[in-house]
């Protein structure tokens, strides 16, 4: 890895607190950075503060104090014109519910990844393809999603995260409503993409397919740990974790 | 480590990438084609409001046609243009390229011409009546034109043309015919003179005033028979000038002195002019009350996609959060809504062109009137429709703007 690598995302001191009454603070200061291919699971029971954490490092959602960087840019203080444009060009979710539109046929879902990133049509038509043909879909290009299983579904809204090349791939829960079997294959799919240098970070309450991941941060109560993994060759790259009550 | 990263895609991280047109169609279309039976539902009270607009301006303006074409019959659009009098009091004849010079002008339909008659004993059905009885029945010198200007029609045989102008013929007006007892074919005693009956009119249009009681006789006879029996012979005594719908006031404005150069001031117009301001005023109080209730239609058929809009929003915050995390900003969520919302009305607007155009020709049919559908209805038609629809839609949008992705996504 070169020296002047920046964390793909990286929050400091981040908090959360939703606002009353009465005001409940669901994230204690937090700190963290997401390197290049990482291998992230975020693990907690429900109501840990998971999704809030998740929401606050894809800039979907703003902490109530601390900062969050891109690539190295202090995105806290951006317009929401340029977050929009970093979402687009850096970022890519996948959601336990799929949010397929039902509609649209699976290449027209995928195609959406490109939408607001200023590709031309026939171009995201094209890439479209190819990424489905990567998740193993090559045969259901024109199914819209009433007509495909629980994991298809998912693999063509992960299909739609990975068409934009993303820096990094956040994942909710993404076999939280699929059976054990088509979950392990998610799970595979997307361990898998880091190794194309995208980095993944996953959100699980599931012990199992978090010890798929190289990293594994814990949450309680809104507290972050991060378990050290001596496995780990990429150390310099692993977070520090800074949780304090 | 270095934060200041020399990552290439940096530069271009932070900047804004272009929904294009077409694209932001496509968002919108989303909603319109992908659910059609909603989008006919929602387009309906729109459709009902433009057909409504569209059925209700054609049947006035077919009604208004109606009245319009009575009121030029009675003479609305008609001036008539003669010679004036000079400080001695005598007239100022018109020239007799004045006819065609009037009927080049614009917003002209047509011209005829009455000449000044030669002044006769009587009109009598044979020779031997003795001159001092009176027929009570004058005489007229018409040019061929005359006839379609002054708005006459025929009982029976025909009007002068250019063969016959020049004969001892005579078409009869209805009481003329009437009181000499005459028919096509007869002949009639005029001054020493038999004269063939060409036709006999049933009315004299416009002109009822010289025409009635009269027998007409053709111009070019006049003048080459009775040529000095006084100074007006051959001269013009009416031009009878029909304007084209509405044209009546622009018509009338430069007739002396295209009729008349040399002195225009010596030119008389007159004409049936609170006729014409009879017709100004229908043509505003119709357009006005269709217009008024198509746009009541409207107005309900645009409250109902707002309504629709509203219900669309919620249902589909879930795309809403989901295009936010793609990338699309609040302004380009905001575009595809309210393009959708116009996309529903404009649906209803040509759907509801269609069905104002059918309904405008059945009650046309029906009630007898002219079918005339406003150019305008059809312009305007789809035009408030996207009006309609951009104003039902804004609100709605607005509100999926203001929706943070997270609530967004997390509403299922
Ligand atoms: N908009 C909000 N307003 C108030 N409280 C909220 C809001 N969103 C989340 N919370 C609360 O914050 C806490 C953490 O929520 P979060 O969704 O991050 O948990 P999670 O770990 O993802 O849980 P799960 O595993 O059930 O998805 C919960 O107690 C939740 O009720
Ligand atoms: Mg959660």
């Amino acid at each position: 890895m070169p020296d002047n690598t920046a964390p793909v995302i990286e929050v400091r001191e981040v908090t959360k607190t939703y606002p009353g009454p009465p005001p409940l603070t669901v994230l204690q200061p937090t700190s963290l950075k997401i390197m290049p291919g990482d291998q992230v699971a975020i693990l907690g029971p429900s109501g840990s503060g998971k999704s809030t954490l998740l929401s606050i490092l894809g800039i979907l959602d703003d902490p109530t104090s601390g900062n969050v960087f891109v690539d190295g840019i202090d995105v806290t203080s951006l317009a929401e014109k340029q977050r929009s444009a970093i979402r687009a060009a850096w970022i890519g979710f996948v959601f336990q519910q799929f949010h397929l539109i039902p509609t649209q046929s699976a290449v027209q879902n995928v195609s959406n990844g490109l939408l607001y990133s200023g590709v031309t049509y026939r171009e995201r038509n094209r890439r479209a393809k190819e990424a489905l043909t990567a998740v193993g879909l090559g045969h259901r290009l024109t199914h819209r999603p009433g007509q495909m299983s629980g994991g298809e579904q998912q693999r063509v809204a992960i299909a739609r995260a990975l068409v934009r090349e993303p820096a990094v791939l956040f994942a909710d829960e993404p076999t939280g409503a699929l059976d054990s079997a088509t979950g392990e294959a998610i799970v595979g799919l997307l361990a898998g993409v880091a190794d194309r240098g995208t980095a993944v970070v996953v959100v699980t309450h599931n012990e199992e397919i978090a010890s798929r991941f190289r990293r594994i941060i814990r949450l309680h109560d809104g507290v972050a740990t991060e378990a050290y993994r001596g496995t780990d060759n990429k150390s310099d790259a692993t977070a520090v974790i800074e949780a304090a009550a | 480590m270095n934060e200041a990263s020399l990552n290439p895609r940096r530069d271009d991280l932070l900047r804004p990438r272009r929904l294009s047109f077409r694209d932001l169609l496509g968002t919108a279309w989303i909603g319109v084609g992908g659910r059609p039976q909603r989008t006919a539902l929602a387009a309906l009270g729109v459709a009902l409001g433009i057909a409504a607009l569209v059925a209700l301006t054609s049947a006035s303006a077919s009604s208004q046609q109606q009245i319009l074409n009575d009121l030029d019959a009675l003479g609305a659009n008609l001036v008539i243009v003669g010679p004036g009098n000079d400080a001695t009091g005598d007239a100022v004849f018109l020239p007799q390229f004045a006819p065609e010079a009037i009927a080049r002008q614009p917003g002209v339909r047509s011209v005829g011409v009455l000449d000044y008659f030669p002044l006769v004993s009587g009109v009598y059905r044979s020779d031997l009546v003795p001159i001092t009885e009176t027929s009570g029945i004058h005489v007229t010198t018409a040019r061929p034109d005359a006839f379609e200007a002054i708005g006459a029609t025929l009982a029976r045989g025909r009007w002068f043309d250019d063969v016959t102008r020049a004969l001892p013929v005579t078409v009869l007006s209805a009481i003329a015919a009437a009181r000499l007892g005459a028919q096509v074919g007869d002949n009639v005693y005029i001054d020493g003179q038999w004269y063939g009956v060409l036709g006999i009119l049933s009315d004299s249009g416009v002109a009822s005033g010289r025409l009635d009681g009269a027998a007409i006789l053709g111009d070019a006879w006049v003048r080459d028979n009775f040529a000095g029996q006084h100074s007006g012979i051959g001269e013009i005594q009416e031009i009878y000038v029909r304007a084209e719908p509405g044209m009546v006031d622009t018509v009338r404005e430069g007739l002396a002195r295209v009729a008349n150069p040399a002195t225009p001031h010596f030119v008389a117009l007159s004409g049936a002019s609170n006729l014409a301001d009879a017709r100004a005023l229908t043509d505003d109080t119709l357009a006005t009350l269709g217009l008024a209730l198509g746009g009541i239609s409207l107005l309900v058929g645009g409250v109902g996609i707002a309504n629709t809009m509203v219900v669309t929003v919620l249902e589909r915050r879930g795309e809403i959060g989901l295009r936010r995390a793609l990338g699309a900003r609040p302004g380009q969520i905001a575009a595809q809504f309210v393009g959708e919302a116009i996309g529903i009305s404009l649906i209803g607007g040509l759907a509801g062109l269609i069905l104002g155009v059918i309904a405008a020709i059945v009650i046309a049919l029906i009630t007898g009137q002219p079918i005339v559908i406003p150019f305008a209805a059809i312009v305007v038609g789809p035009l408030l429709s996207v009006i309609v629809g951009a104003i039902a839609g804004l609100q709605p949008a607005i509100k999926a703007t203001r929706l943070s992705p997270t609530t967004a996504l997390r509403a299922i």
